[in-house]
């Protein structure tokens, strides 16, 4: 293979490597090296392949010369490639040297791969020299040890450069869990991490330097042999502070010197840790944002917003693309993102996408909400290539256009719900794998083509929203609409119902309408008597509704002066005197205007006619309600001026006590008094002034609630 | 008049010369700090370029709609489930419980404090199990898109003052609300539509006031102000130009209108006067804008059954559900619903029953809308009112007819979308449903949560005033961050 003369030539170099390897390791770091050495010490992860599969060669033709057609090949092959092997293992060793002097590696695994391959150096050069000399045995021996230091210092190697656990890592699987800042423990997330790394190698339950253990927050307040590791809230005084600290030639510098430092970073977590009072137990989001701890959290977690690799845009171009229709905003501080949004359905032109040019990379999120866009518009949308959220619902897309968006390949969210899809657009949906959410409601896609894109965008998260799934509703129930309840003469009413194509039932005679038991609204009505109107709606599919109810009552007599001798109640003093006589029909509800209330005082008023009038009905429009203390007058008195200036008293009228179990309404307190050409009326009505025995509000007074007098 | 436009002029060579001098000139370098291209294009300072920034981070809401059960529902006929209350229906609230806390003038006089259950059962739904009363059969439904926090508690015990605490973040009543400052902080999505709206309806139950100061803007520029909607057939009114008045006709008038102000604001230097020439011009396109919103035109039929048929009657919760829904799809940041009547001092289970018919549907219906058209991941909406109800019955008792003074010591709210962690339920109180006992929120965490999840750290969103810096959560509030995704 190699002719003898050349075997001499490279045994010669072979020998001067060996000083200068000598030389290297025995000077070790108290060398010099030149820069451009360096570079040469930077080939060792190139040249450690070429001595590896060489020597491993050499040693196997060499153990096993029957794998030879002529075993004597075998000592011929194997020692030419000993000697390479040889000679490629000493550039290995000097570039790796050199290597190691840039520092930065781990001391220990460091100095394991450098003896070893020194040893397979040396032991591969002794075994090259004395192969003829030596008996097979201790050659096999040799052979055996070459190959078995080759493996360990191969591997030392790699999980230097690699990492420690390179090899067995797809074994054990993900350790490190990535969490959010918001979920963040504050021991077991930020500090122990650095603890793990970079000091619990010697503090552990196996090798308690200085008797100390960090292993576990326990044994961190215990502490070692010096004393607790810490003291809370005053770093200056705890050990750990102070040991990390010290200068590194210190001997109590930790981490010791040799082994990887803590970086100014992880040195500030520690402090900020124990100023912050040293907790095990809580989340970084219970500090306050202006703790130290806290802020170098957010920078270690910071929840990395997306990060985009695009250019931030012009912020006057940004600015000049804001207008009344259209908000381009900042997705949020520091982030070149931007989000569109359009309003203005009846101003909006889609060309005006086109404006967007110059911030199109930048759009990841485009609101089209609600606005005419068609399918051809969607091609100017495809030009937005990073656009992530595009909404478009309720826009006029059929479908053809999805096509534009096929090229979308960050599209996440896609929004087409109210849109009159056709089946047109079902290929290009099928293909849009890069999205997460899809929705699709009420979109006029049958199930079977909804099922269709399901089964191919397996992992997008459908929305089909609410679909009517045949519960039967009540109709709510229609509105009466009409203008005073108390008329003169007559009054128009109208029934409404805000659903298109209910039926409108309804009866004049206080009964309730029913399919048996109704006439049909057809109009407004004219009612000209006192009647109680009530109305349920009916359609197709729903249940009916509940009943309206109104009342109208006739009042034909109006008094054209009217003074209240005593205001009513503060709480429900209604519109004054005017309330009694406004024609407005006051509903059960003490907030409602019209209602007047009366207790300490009773309600005392006087009229007067321009003509003298005739009287032959009266009536007290009231709201009887026990459990609200609304009770009907005591008493009632009216009073006339016939023939002089003075109050006469015409009438008393005691209207029957309410019994414990009367239901509350409002109603018709009729006052059986009748008159002929009256000029000048006066009404007393007494309020309750101690409520009977049965009442929870027994012996205190009631109220007396009116909101008109009713005159005919 | 006169006498005023000379006191104008002395107020601006006095306080306001000196307060301007200072503040405008320590903002303008500010801006042009935040702002590098502050004094190469327009020169005025609006709000949306001085908040530029605001977001803080990046949110994961854009937008807020708050249903506001005003009155304090009870939250042991809602969400709490306490079974112990009906075993010991009627038994005394042991002392060790109440541990002597202040009752309201309502209950004081009482000389006993009988324990009640629920008139009304529970289940437990969804993926969480959380427990749902029979009252809200909808809300049931949803229960895997919400996230109920069962642990709230407040400071204050009578509905003004909480409903002001909740609003404003403080009890007395001149701060900004919740929605002013988000207003502040975030500005406007869409320029033609107030980013602040309120919506008012009222249910059957016992009702309590809602007064505007709940929406004001406080010392913030009234641009802020919440813009109450109206009940009627027409939200807003006067949208409408008068008879013989067309577009350009109303644009001459607005611009000729605007020049006018434009020289008092010359004369005065009030900013006031420039905030009214926005609002008239905001005004101007809601004319065109206001009406799109309301449209139901463009609604599907499967909408009514949605929300239920009260949707389309004006006025009531589910129709503000609905129009809460449109407009924050059109960008407006915080729509405020308050729904009156939740205040059951007496005839509870009844009352209560009613309430939750009105607004049970609508409320678990805008969730379902907002999912269905991908809006739920960025609008965060908000149910509940300003305190609890105590586990003791006010009044008459019996099992069956009962009331529940005010408690506001431990209540339950639920929120949904927006980043909130769906299907949770969060916070425990004891077996009597008195105190809380794991995971409290008061209303400061709350507020400083829903302004995290909009992008702003509620530290930094703050207003200069009378000497000092004002912030939403006052001096207080942590970011409950159990609550987010």
């Amino acid at each position: 293979m190699l002719s003898e003369k050349l075997k001499a030539g490279l045994g010669q170099l072979l020998f001067a490597t060996h000083m200068f390897v000598l030389v290297l390791v025995v000077a070790e770091s108290r060398l010099a090296i030149p820069d451009w050495l360096h570079v040469f010490g930077r080939m060792h992860p190139l040249l450690l392949h070429f001595p590896i599969v060489v020597l491993l060669l050499a040693v196997v033709i060499l153990a096993f010369p029957r794998i030879m057609k002529d075993p004597l090949d075998s000592h011929h092959y194997g020692t030419s490639l000993l000697l390479l092997g040889c000679l490629l293992a000493a550039f290995t060793v000097i570039a790796g040297l050199l290597l190691s002097h840039e520092g930065g590696y781990e001391r220990e695994a460091l100095q394991w791969h450098k003896w070893t391959g020194l040893i397979v150096f040396w032991v591969a050069s002794l075994l090259y020299a004395y192969l003829e000399k030596i008996n097979p045995k201790i050659q096999k021996a040799g052979m055996g040890l070459i190959a078995l230091s080759l493996l360990v210092s191969g591997h030392l190697g790699a999980s230097i450069t690699h990492g420690e656990d390179f090899l067995t890592a797809p074994l054990v699987g993900q350790r490190e869990v990535q969490v959010s800042l918001e979920e963040a423990e504050i021991f077991e997330h930020l500090v122990y991490p650095i603890l793990e790394k970079k000091c619990v190698s010697c503090h552990k339950a196996s090798k308690q330097k200085g008797e100390l253990r960090l292993d576990r927050p326990e044994f961190i307040t215990t502490g070692g042999e010096s004393g607790p590791a810490l003291i809370p809230g005053d770093e200056e005084e705890s050990l750990i502070f102070q040991r990390i600290h010290l200068p590194l030639e210190d001997d109590d510098h930790m981490p010791p010197k040799g082994k990887p430092q803590l970086s100014d970073e992880e040195k500030d977590i520690l402090t900020a840790w124990i100023r912050d009072g040293a907790v095990f137990d809580q989340k970084v989001m219970a500090f306050p944002d202006t703790a130290l701890i806290y802020q170098l959290a957010v920078q270690r977690f910071t929840s990395k917003p997306k990060s985009y690799d695009f250019p931030r845009a012009n912020a006057s171009t940004v600015e000049n693309l804001n207008n009344f229709y259209r908000k381009v905003q900042a997705l949020g501080m520091n982030s070149p993102a931007l989000s569109v949004s359009y309003f203005g359905r009846a101003v909006f032109d889609s060309n005006s996408l086109r404006e967007l040019k110059d911030v199109q990379e930048q759009t990841v999120s485009l609101n089209l909400n609600n606005l005419p866009i068609k399918d051809e518009d969607l091609e100017i949308i495809s030009q937005f290539p990073n656009l992530e959220r595009l909404y478009l619902n309720f826009a006029e897309i059929k479908g053809e256009g999805l096509s534009h968006l096929q090229s979308l390949d960050n599209l996440s969210l896609l929004s087409l719900s109210g849109n009159p899809l056709t089946g047109e657009g079902l290929e290009y949906l099928k293909n849009m794998s890069s999205l997460k959410q899809l929705y699709l409601w009420n979109t006029g896609l049958t199930p079977d083509q909804i099922t269709e894109i399901q089964g191919s965008l397996k992992d997008t998260n459908i929305e089909l929203g609410y679909r009517d799934d045949g519960t039967v509703y009540q109709l709510n129930p229609p509105v009466i609409k009409f203008d005073k309840a108390f008329f003169e003469d007559e009054i128009q009413v109208s029934i409404q119902h805000p659903i298109q194509g209910t039926s409108l039932f309804y009866t004049l005679d206080g009964t309730e309408p029913d399919s048996s038991n109704y006439e049909r609204y057809e109009g407004p009505l004219t009612i000209s008597e006192n009647l109680t109107l009530k109305t349920r709606a009916f359609a197709q599919g729903w249940t009916g509704s509940e009943t309206s109810t109104a009342e109208f009552i006739q009042s034909k007599i109006s008094p054209s002066q009217f003074v209240l001798n005593f205001p009513p109640a503060d709480r429900h003093k209604g519109d004054g005197v005017n309330s009694l006589f406004d024609r407005k029909k006051a509903i059960p509800d003490v907030w409602n205007l019209n209602w007047l209330g009366f207790m300490n005082h009773p309600l005392d008023v006087e009229l007067s006619f321009d003509e003298p009038t005739d009287i032959n009905a009266m009536a007290l429009s009231i709201w009887f309600n026990l459990g609200a203390r609304f009770f009907p007058p005591q008493e009632v008195e009216i009073f006339t001026k016939e023939g002089g200036d003075k109050w006469n008293l015409v009438k008393t009228y005691k209207p029957p006590l309410p019994q414990k179990d009367d239901k509350a309404l409002l109603k018709q307190l009729e006052i059986p008094f009748s008159a002929q050409g009256v000029k000048d009326l006066r009404l007393v009505a007494k309020p309750v002034p101690s409520m009977p025995s049965w009442h929870g509000g027994a012996g205190g007074k009631a109220w007396l609630m009116v909101d008109e007098l009713v005159m005919n | 008049m006169e006498k005023e436009r000379l006191e104008g002029g002395l107020n601006e060579n006095r306080r306001k010369f000196l307060s301007k001098l200072s503040l405008g000139i320590g903002s303008v370098a500010l801006g042009s700090l935040l702002i590098p291209d502050l004094f190469k294009g327009k020169s005025t300072l609006d709000t949306d370029r001085l908040m530029a920034n605001i977001p803080h981070f990046a949110p994961k809401a854009k937008r807020v709609i708050y249903l506001f059960q005003n009155g304090a529902p009870s939250q042991l006929e809602s969400f709490d489930y306490k079974p112990m209350l009906n075993k010991r229906l009627g038994e005394e609230l042991p002392e060790s419980i109440r541990m002597g806390q202040r009752l309201t003038g309502m209950t004081s006089g009482q000389s006993s404090f009988p324990l009640v259950g629920s008139y009304h059962g529970f289940k437990q739904y969804g993926q969480s199990d959380a427990w749902v009363s029979d009252l809200f059969p909808y809300t049931a439904k949803i229960v895997d898109d919400i996230c109920i926090v069962k642990s709230m508690h407040t400071e204050a015990i009578n509905h003004d003052p909480a409903l002001t605490f909740f609003q404003t973040g403080a009890q007395v009543g001149n701060r900004p609300s919740m929605g002013a400052w988000l207003s502040y902080g975030l500005g406007s999505e869409n320029n033609n539509l107030p980013s602040f709206c309120v919506l008012l309806s009222r249910g059957k139950g016992n009702g309590q006031g809602v007064y505007s100061k709940l929406w004001t803007n406080g010392f913030l520029d009234s641009v802020h102000q919440g813009v109450q909607f109206s009940s009627g057939e027409d939200p807003v009114l006067y949208l409408n130009d008068p008879d013989g008045m067309d577009k350009s006709d109303r644009r001459r008038m607005l611009d000729k209108l605007a020049e006018l102000n434009q020289m008092s604001y010359q004369a005065f230097g009030d900013p006031e006067i420039n905030t009214k020439i926005q609002q008239y011009e905001m005004a101007f396109r809601m004319q065109t804008a206001v009406p799109e919103v309301t449209d139901l035109s463009k609604e599907p039929d499967s909408i009514v059954k949605l929300y239920g048929p009260e949707c389309l009657v004006p006025g009531t919760y589910a129709a503000n559900c609905l129009l809460a829904r449109k407009l924050s799809e059109n960008g407006v940041r915080f729509v405020q619903l308050y729904h009156q009547g939740w205040d059951q001092h007496g005839n509870l289970p009844n009352e209560m029953a009613m309430q939750a018919k009105d607004t049970d549907q609508a409320s678990a219906a805008l969730i379902t809308d907002l999912k269905q058209r991908g809006l739920l991941d960025e609008t965060l909406v908000i149910w509940g009112g300003e305190f609890g109800r105590t586990n003791y019955c006010q009044g008459r008792f019996s099992e069956d007819n009962y009331g529940r003074d005010h408690h506001p010591r431990a209540f339950s709210m639920w929120m949904a979308g927006g980043g909130v962690k769906p299907g949770t339920v969060y916070g425990e109180t004891d077996e009597f449903g008195y105190n809380i006992v794991k995971d409290p929120v008061h209303v400061h965490d709350f507020h400083a949560t829903m302004l995290h999840l909009l992008g702003i750290d509620h530290e930094r969103l703050t207003f200069r005033h009378q000497g000092r810096r004002y912030r939403l959560t006052d001096v207080a509030g942590h970011v409950v961050n159990d609550l987010l995704v």
